[in-house]
This record gives C-alpha cells, sequence and structure tokens, in this order.
C-alpha cells in the first residue's frame, strides 16, 4: 500500500536543554536516532487498523509489538525501543474513520505516554518527540482516515 | 583494536584466504573419507589411502582456523568501509566545525570510538577488569593524532564511566555538548586542572599526562551515541582546542548531523 509520508524537521524536535552529570552542569541534545525522520498515517484494509508508522535513522531492526489497551498496540524495536507503529483498532474503539480524525491525536498521545510505563527500558526522549510529532502533524496524520 | 587494523587490508584478505583454504581442505578430506577407491586409477587410490593416516585433531583444528578467520574478518571489518567512513568524517568535520582553519586541522577532529565489552590490552588499574566494558577510537578524521586513548564505561558501574565518550555511552540517547572547557596549559596550576578534569569527567592524572606528552587538551567536546541494528555500537565526539566551535542550535549542525549519522549508520551495516 502507498501512502504519503510527512517530513520532520529535526530542529523543530531537538531543543537542547542543560541537565546536571556527575555535579558537572553540560548542555544535552537528543541523538539523531530518537528524532523520527518521516511519519506517515494510513488505514490498513487488510488488518482493519489505523497506522501511525515512524521512520527513523537506523531503522529495519527487529520490532515486538506491546499492548497499550484493548484498541492500541505500539510497535517498538527489540533492541532499541524506539517507537515505530502505532495501530489503532479503529472499529474496536467504536469509532468511525471520521471520528478518528478528532479523537484519534489525542487517543494515540496517550498511549505514548502510557508506553514509558509498559516497556522495560523506555526511550523517553524519543516517545516524547513522537508526541509531539501526532501533536503538530496530527491533522496531516489522519487525512488519510477521510 | 587499532585503527591501523581497520585499514590493514592484507590481513583482512589474507584471513579470507586462509577461511577458505581450510574450509576447503576439510571438505575434501570428508568426501575422501566416504569415497570407495574402487574403479579410480591407481593414484587416486593412493591419495585417498593417506586421508585415512590424517588424525581427526587436524581435521578439527582447521575447523576451529576456519571459525577463527570468520571472526577475525567480522571483528576487523571490511577495510573498504572503514576508508568510506574514513572519508566521511574528513568530509564532514569542515561542516560541523563553525570556525575550521585549514592549517590546524588536528584542532578540529571528528572520532569514532567503538564499544567493546573486553579488552585485553586495557589500562590496568585496581578494581579494573578488561571485561569492564571500553570504547576505543575506531576512525578519526585527518591523518595525524591516531593515536587515541580508550575510556572505561562500565555498563555494570555507569557512574564510573570516563570522559564525555564514557557519559554519552552509559547515558545512551542523550547528546552532550561542552563547549567552553578551561584552557590548560604546562603552566596551569593543580586546581586548574582537578577544575578541567572534573568538567570534562577525566581524571587529574590524565590530563596531566595529555601535558606531559604534548598532547592538546580540548576546549570543547561534543558528541552522542551511534547505534547499529537498534544497538548502542559506540560513540561519535567532535572535539576541538577552540572553544564554542560547534552550536549545536544551528541548521548547519542539524542538517550535517543527520547526513553524516544516516550515510555511517548505513556503513556500519555492512561491517
Amino acid at each position: 500500500m502507498s501512502h504519503e509520508w510527512i517530513k520532520i524537521n529535526p530542529s523543530e524536535y531537538d531543543e537542547p536543554r542543560t541537565e546536571t552529570i556527575r555535579g558537572v552542569d553540560v548542555e544535552v541534545f537528543l541523538s539523531p536516532y530518537e528524532i523520527p525522520r518521516e511519519v506517515s498515517g494510513y488505514y490498513d484494509e487488510g488488518v482493519k487498523k489505523f497506522m501511525i508508522v515512524f521512520k527513523y535513522i537506523g531503522d529495519g531492526e527487529a520490532t515486538e509489538a506491546v499492548k497499550e489497551d484493548d484498541f492500541i498496540t505500539a510497535i517498538v524495536g527489540r533492541q532499541s525501543h524506539r517507537l515505530y507503529r502505532l495501530e489503532l483498532d479503529v472499529h474496536g474503539m467504536a469509532a468511525d474513520l471520521i471520528e478518528l480524525k478528532v479523537s484519534g491525536p489525542k487517543r494515540a498521545q496517550a498511549a505514548i505516554d502510557h508506553l514509558s510505563s509498559s516497556v522495560a527500558r523506555p526511550r523517553r526522549g524519543n516517545y516524547q518527540t513522537a508526541k509531539q510529532v501526532i501533536a503538530d502533524k496530527g491533522s496531516q496524520i489522519f487525512a488519510a482516515s477521510q | 583494536m587499532g585503527m591501523w587494523l581497520r585499514r590493514n587490508t592484507t590481513i583482512f584478505h589474507t584471513l579470507g584466504v586462509l577461511q577458505w583454504v581450510c574450509l576447503c581442505i576439510v571438505a575434501a578430506l570428508t568426501a575422501a573419507d566416504k569415497l570407495n577407491p574402487e574403479g579410480y586409477p591407481q593414484w587416486i587410490r593412493h591419495a585417498l589411502g593417506l586421508v585415512k593416516f590424517v588424525p581427526s585433531w587436524l581435521t578439527l583444528a582447521l575447523i576451529g582456523m576456519t571459525a577463527a578467520s570468520k571472526y577475525g574478518r567480522t571483528v576487523i571489518g571490511d577495510p573498504k568501509i572503514w576508508r568510506v567512513i574514513q572519508n566521511l568524517l574528513d568530509e564532514y568535520r569542515d561542516l560541523v566545525f563553525e570556525r575550521c582553519d585549514d592549517r590546524r586541522l588536528h584542532h578540529y577532529r571528528i572520532t569514532l570510538f567503538e564499544y567493546r565489552r573486553i579488552r585485553i590490552c586495557c589500562r590496568w588499574k585496581k578494581g579494573r577488569m578488561p571485561w569492564d566494558g571500553w570504547l576505543c577510537a575506531v576512525a578519526r578524521s585527518g591523518h595525524t593524532t591516531k593515536k587515541v586513548g580508550v575510556f572505561l564505561a562500565p555498563l555494570n558501574k555507569p557512574d564510573e564511566a570516563e570522559g564525555v565518550v564514557g557519559q554519552i555511552f552509559v547515558g545512551d540517547e542523550l547528546g552532550i555538548n561542552l563547549t567552553s572547557l578551561p584552557s590548560i596549559t604546562k603552566d596551569s596550576s593543580p586546581e586548574e586542572i582537578s577544575d578541567y578534569a572534573r568538567r570534562a569527567f577525566v581524571s587529574p592524572a590524565w590530563v596531566q599526562s595529555r601535558l606531559e606528552f604534548g598532547l592538546s587538551i580540548p576546549r570543547t567536546l561534543c558528541g552522542y551515541p551511534i547505534l547499529r541494528g537498534g544497538e548502542r555500537w559506540g560513540v561519535i565526539v567532535f572535539d576541538s582546542v577552540d572553544e564554542g566551535c560547534i552550536s549545536i542550535r544551528s541548521q548547519k549542525w542539524m542538517v550535517s548531523k543527520t547526513m553524516m549519522t544516516s550515510v555511517l549508520s548505513n556503513l556500519l551495516k555492512g561491517i
């Protein structure tokens, strides 16, 4: 299935900040592996789910599914634990694709928030960025649900 | 593993030849052992007769050599890929550093460190073991200052990680930027050296030894982790004796960093 990829400008999501490491104030920034390069949203007719897919530098690793709730599954990297895909069971959520455009971004962001407690070694910087990407590009991502 | 070994085409190809020769001999010995000599010419029957005298330990040793050669090639990595990585670091040095004086290129360096769980030739010290986890330099921009020390990065004792490179590796998903470390010279007081060491996550003895050997002391240190197949592989570090020569908020840095990391990650897949 072909679907549109939305490019992400890394400078919008990488705001350096000051942290204290071993008593020393240092400027820290997100590794380029944590910021998605592209994001896409599409409805998969085969599995009857709406997919939000993230592309990263150095992707192609094995993934595993983490069930967020009855209707949302997160697919994370087995090694890096980066968020690769969110699968939203539209029909299970008793929503149609038009409703999803309204409620989808919030449901997806809540699922990402929950992910930090579901994954053994959470990638907080990555999850926060993915959440922000959905907040900023939600209308474009869920446009495919129309 | 020194940087010289990464570029040593002769060792890499010799191991390749050794691997195939050993494999062919083992295959020939196994086939000859199962072959019925009846109906073959005299010289073949004679040769097959000799195979029976080949001791089994020799076959096992050949299998061991095949495996060792293959492992050696995997550890060294394809020298062609390492040459491309070297070119990549050279090219991106000019893009990453804001002010890069062409006459002092060795003062603006990009170094790639690989994490090794075990390193036999580590710096021995009380309570420090070869299997503690080490970051070893495998590539550096330019053609000078190729002798680079190793840094401790113990995953079971992350507080003991050495240098900015060690902090980045144990920290996992964040990059670190130190842009205005104090200037240290041979005339610096022990207090100034201690202050530098504290801020750069190294020991005062490390700074002192660099001064004794006439090596430069960086004032800018910046880096971030490198992944391979989603797994922590190592760290890339940008260092300079000038302060504030990397601007991590600039669009130029963002673009260069993303492009370089993307190419580097693809190259590392082939090693």
